[in-house]
């Protein structure tokens, strides 16, 4: 386009608009750019981040969301689509009366390239999109043994069409058959789910199906039940359910469906009807294209969740490297903090020196019980890191079980209305 | 012009400002009386939900067309009153940032011999081609090209209306390349027919007018000036608006739940409630502390289920330790009784009635 000397014009008033916001006078401020923030992820850490920082920046800040799917499915109570108790689609969320409700932009698009330099980021539909701070909030990726089908071996720690794959399997299966689950290594997403599907679908084939004969085996690379382990171990017996603990999956078949793992230093094979494989986990791949990871996470300041390594560019969610738990009620509580932090630092107001986080989590353990784990975790100035300021559980109920939708109906409004 | 309220370092503004849609915005309605090509004047205020402001000025013949971050359009014809200056009345959102686009010798048959300004608005501190209508505002006479061919640099109009607030954006959905040139004025399979008209040039199908705006995120996906929620109730037979209809599909489905106690579970998606944004951010301790009370009490307080919504809480230091639910005695017991003080302070300021 023919537009050479506007195009300057705009930039130098941009530029002009940007150095502004260092200086003291407040009229020279009022002619800046509004500053973009550009947030990479639709999900529970991504669609809050940008909600707050409308809801409390207003028209001071222009945000833009830029998340593949038009459609985010909870994985929050996705498990509760393998028993037939939800769908997909009852947990399902788009972005249309949220964006304009908070005047959020919403591009569907991937990212292919960050320019730190340049603060620019490049989408596979090929347009440029230039963020004055950049929140990452990517969610995670799996670290497979080899290459197999996910189509035949669903993971189903991705909601969605992976979750109705997992349950087609599931209804396949007749008395006698077996269904077996690999969890990952911790840190991964949502601590108790693994144990929660074992409950969950052990329930499902006895009590719902009528199958006496049914086999459910869980391998855990982990040394024993990581989370409400009381809770987990005693329902694991009720079901019968075959825990084997310090199992490393070596080697996933998706012809055969086995899988190969080793177990207190001995190489083992399993054939099973069904085989669900939930690989170990890593930060999602824009972590490392950007280049804010240190190993398999992003390690960031807990007081604004603002990268280590790279300024500008904030990362929450399970992609981040606290000790705090990867699950998307947490993800919400880390992006209120990130996008108060954002507009303290656009504002020159310090950070807030003792942010508060906190994690709940309903399990079911059947379909008509749910189980409950909480923590509320502080900024530890020692150590500058988030530590647990308190943690609690309780055992399976069937009030729980209702209280359940009641958190997760408030958690899906605060992030995605 | 002095654009008050947008500072970000005074900052002397607003306390978390969720307001329901009737306080909103306000103003007048304002419709054209001097279109009289009415084949072109798109407009329909009568049904406009958000209140509404009129941008006035005089031009040459000319076709001038506001294209709205929103994906919504508006245009109307300047009338020939005879004169040199021709007058003309567009009736725009108040809420909303718009951007001009007028177009003289727009009675050619041939599109290639329009002569197309992307107009900016320099109000002595911004340039930029978007703004926002706090009130009727006037623009005066624009003295626009009228020779050349194509798309021109863009024009740029002194403003010094208070009422008229000029806003800067590093990203515009409705500018891609950042050039100025509107998308629907790019040509991007370079025929030489500007996208906007060009139907062989849509290059996303999500995208049916080809303004940057992906059709569920855009109010008018086909840029005929009529919003979608009013074309879905009138029309079965509109190709583009029809077949992407904006509705949202209910996710969160009521169902028969297994404990009668804990009927009515989930959210409804409230998908009806307007709030009014603030104009600049106030850093605000309790309100940072208390939003982490939301994931289960709600936004700013205020449940979408039976379970206790905590907006106007005037008690916290007392209740927050007689509940009598183990999950929130936990989260309690997680909190200094500083950090409790702070958050009833905020609670305190917020309407019970926010829903």
């Amino acid at each position: 386009m023919k537009t050479t000397n506007s195009n300057s014009r705009r930039d130098f008033m941009k530029f002009v608009g940007l150095s502004s916001l260092v200086a003291i006078t407040p009229t020279v401020s009022s002619a800046a750019t509004i500053p973009h923030i550009v947030v990479v992820g639709g999900g529970f850490a991504g669609a809050t981040c940008a909600k707050y920082l409308k809801m409390w920046g207003g028209s001071s800040v222009d945000v833009t969301i830029i998340e593949p799917n038009a459609t985010y499915v909870s994985p929050i109570l996705s498990n509760l689509v393998l028993n037939g108790q939800k769908t997909t689609s009852n947990l399902s969320f788009t972005y249309g009366s949220y964006s304009s409700k908070y005047g959020i932009n919403m591009v569907h698009s991937t990212v292919n390239a960050v320019d730190k330099t340049n603060q620019s980021l490049t989408l596979a539909n090929g347009n440029s999109v230039k963020y004055d701070k950049l929140v990452l909030a990517p969610g995670i990726d799996f670290i497979k043994t080899n290459e197999y089908d996910i189509a035949k071996i669903p993971h189903a720690w991705k909601a969605g069409e992976q979750t109705n794959l997992l349950k087609a399997q599931i209804d396949a299966m007749k008395d006698g058959d077996t269904f077996t689950m690999t969890i990952p290594a911790a840190p991964y997403r949502c601590p108790p789910g693994p144990y929660e599907r074992a409950c969950v679908v052990a329930d499902y084939l006895k009590n719902t199906k009528g199958y006496s004969n049914c086999k459910v085996v869980v391998l855990d690379a982990n040394a024993k039940i990581i989370v409400e382990e009381e809770t987990f171990a005693t329902t694991f017996a009720n079901y019968g359910v075959d825990y084997r603990p310090s199992t490393t999956v070596t080697h996933v078949d998706d012809t055969t469906k086995t899988v190969s793992y080793t177990e207190g230093g001995t190489s083992k094979t399993l054939s099973s009807t069904v085989l669900n494989v939930i690989p170990n986990q890593k930060a999602a791949p824009i972590i490392f294209t950007a280049g804010v990871n240190s190993g398999n996470w992003a390690p960031i300041n807990p007081l604004s969740y603002e990268s280590v390594v790279a300024s500008g560019i904030y990362i929450i969610g399970d992609s981040q490297a606290t000790g705090q738990p990867k699950a998307g009620h947490i993800g919400n509580s880390e992006a209120k903090v990130c996008a108060d932090a954002i507009l303290r630092t656009l504002s020159g107001v310090a950070l807030y020196a003792s942010p508060k986080t906190n994690s709940a989590c309903y399990s079911p353990t059947s379909a008509t019980e749910a189980s409950w784990l909480t923590g509320v975790f502080k900024y530890d100035t020692g150590t500058q890191t988030m530590v647990a300021a308190n943690t609690a559980a309780g055992g399976p109920s069937t009030s729980n079980y209702g209280k359940m939708f009641l958190w997760s109906g408030n958690l899906f409004a605060d992030t995605f209305s | 012009m002095k654009v008050q309220n947008k500072s970000l370092l005074t900052g002397y503004s607003l306390t978390l400002c969720l307001i329901l849609a009737g306080c909103g915005g306000g103003g007048s309605t304002s419709t054209s009386s001097t279109d009289d090509d009415s084949s072109s004047n798109t407009q329909t205020p009568t049904t406009m939900e958000k209140s509404t402001y009129s941008l006035s000025g005089t031009v040459p013949g000319t076709l001038i067309e506001a294209f709205c971050k929103d994906g919504s359009y508006y245009s109307v014809n300047s009338t020939d009153d005879g004169t040199e200056n021709h007058p003309f009345t567009l009736t725009l959102p108040s809420d909303i940032e718009c951007k001009l686009v007028m177009t003289t010798n727009e009675k050619q048959s041939d599109v290639t011999q329009y002569i197309i300004t992307p107009i900016l608005l320099n109000d002595g501190e911004t340039t930029s081609s978007y703004f926002e209508l706090d009130d009727n505002v006037s623009l005066g006479h624009i003295a626009l090209p009228m020779s050349g061919e194509g798309v021109q640099e863009p024009f740029t109009v002194e403003v010094s209306d208070e009422k008229l607030q000029v806003k800067s954006f590093s990203y515009d959905a409705l500018d891609t390349d950042g050039d100025n040139v509107p998308n629907v004025y790019e040509d991007d399979d370079d025929d030489g027919v500007y996208n906007k008209y060009d139907e062989d040039d849509n290059n996303n199908e999500n995208d049916s007018d080809g303004d940057g705006v992906e059709n569920q995120y855009d109010s008018d996906d086909d840029n005929d000036g009529t919003k979608d929620t009013e074309e879905s109730e009138s029309s079965e037979t509109e190709e583009s608006d029809d077949e992407n209809e904006d509705k949202e599909e209910e996710s969160q489905e009521d169902e028969d739940e297994k404990d009668e106690d804990e009927k009515d579970d989930e959210t409804e998606n409230s998908n009806s409630a307007t709030i009014t944004l603030p104009t600049s951010y106030k850093a605000d301790a309790g309100r940072l502390l208390g939003s982490q009370c939301a994931q289960c009490h709600g936004t700013n307080g205020v449940s979408v289920n039976k379970w206790d919504s905590i907006a106007g809480e005037d008690d916290l230091e007392d209740e927050i330790f007689e509940d009598d639910e183990p999950i929130m005695s936990a989260q309690a017991h997680g909190y200094t009784s500083e950090e409790i003080t702070l958050i009833g302070n905020w609670l305190k300021t917020l309407s019970k009635n926010d829903d």
